[in-house]
């Protein structure tokens, strides 16, 4: 669980997580190493979803922040 | 276990406390160069080639393996400084990922060094660009000046100026993004060690009018979150009404500060 990570007022979205966890870090190529995709398949396959979760938080936000204006 | 895979999570100094051990007991340590990988054995036939593409399809095979990898490192983190694998590495031997270490020791000892007593906050800011149109409206003396003209204007005049005052209207939105996302970044940049600025995400085909101004992650020290985490709420509430909005998430693993291509 990332009960640790904190984030303003929401949960912590796959969007979020995928965000930092991809092409980052320790970032590996070569024969003796696989990684779950290819890096750039990755994230060429992850964009629709990510823009989906990305849509539907956004649209949270921005009610939120509707609201709060006279 | 000859057979099996490797997948990994981090890179560590010492071996993680029974905390961890007691919520994750498939995890193993491998050790080599004087640091440790925190890992798990897969079966090969779990990781083939097309199962991989089917499983990144799979919104909540997705979701529950990467919140799982991000997991793993968070609770070991909270006792040392990690150096974080990108999700879904895997090595096909404990012999491949030992030479891995033996080779880079010196780069990540230094990298360890470095991270001790740091951690990674990510800050994104958004704007509301109805609402910033509005302000523009109503602030911007160039704006007001071109509508003046327009409303004494011929109609064919008027025509003209009117695309005028879109292409300013685009022009001033340009560098307000800019000063909005300059000021949010000036104003951590105090608090943080090291900050890095990534890519703006763009807001593909989602119909809402909000932009991203800032997608930064900064590296603070432990002993600075809690002044870190009121500058962005100060950010947050100085902005509030010019439709700015300020997302603030943390720590993570130091993804955006590590940097070993293999």
């Amino acid at each position: 669980m990332q009960e640790d990570i904190y984030a303003t007022n929401r949960q912590v979205t796959l969007l979020d997580i995928l965000d930092r966890v991809l092409n980052k870090g320790v970032v590996i190529s070569g024969d003796i190493i696989i990684s779950v995709a290819d890096i750039d398949l990755v994230y060429v396959g992850l964009r629709v979803l990510l823009s989906s979760v990305e849509t539907m938080e956004r649209q949270g936000d921005a009610s939120r922040e509707k609201s709060l204006i006279p | 276990m000859a057979d099996n895979f490797l997948y990994t999570y981090c890179i560590v100094r010492r071996l993680p406390g029974e905390e961890v051990t007691d919520r994750y007991p498939d995890l193993v340590f491998i050790e080599a160069g004087g640091v440790r990988v925190v890992a798990k054995y897969v079966p090969p036939d779990e990781y083939s080639e097309e199962i991989r593409k089917l499983r990144l399809a799979d919104e909540e095979w997705l979701d529950r393996n990467a919140r799982e990898h991000l997991s793993v490192i968070a609770m070991v983190m909270e006792c040392q400084p990690v150096i974080p694998f990108n999700f879904g590495t895997i090595f096909r031997t404990r012999n491949s990922l030992a030479d891995f270490l033996a080779d880079y020791a010196q780069r990540l000892e230094e990298t360890l060094n470095g991270l001790e007593g740091r951690e990674e906050w990510a800050v994104k800011a958004y704007c509301d660009e109805a609402l910033l149109n509005e302000h523009l409206h109503l602030g911007s003396p160039a704006i007001a000046a071109i509508e003046k003209e327009i409303a004494e204007a011929s109609p064919g005049r008027a025509y003209l100026l009117r695309k005028k005052k879109t292409e300013l209207l685009a022009r001033e939105l340009e560098s307000i993004h800019a000063a909005l996302a300059k000021a949010i970044v000036d104003a951590l940049l105090p608090l943080s060690e090291q900050h890095v600025l990534n890519r703006l995400i763009p807001a593909e085909g989602s119909g809402e009018d909000v932009r991203m101004l800032v997608n930064g992650a900064f590296l603070v020290g432990s002993d600075r979150v809690g002044a870190f985490l009121r500058v962005t709420e100060n950010l947050a509430g100085r902005y509030r009404e010019t439709g700015v909005t300020l997302d603030v998430t943390g720590p993570w693993p130091p993804y955006d500060f590590v940097d070993i291509p293999i």
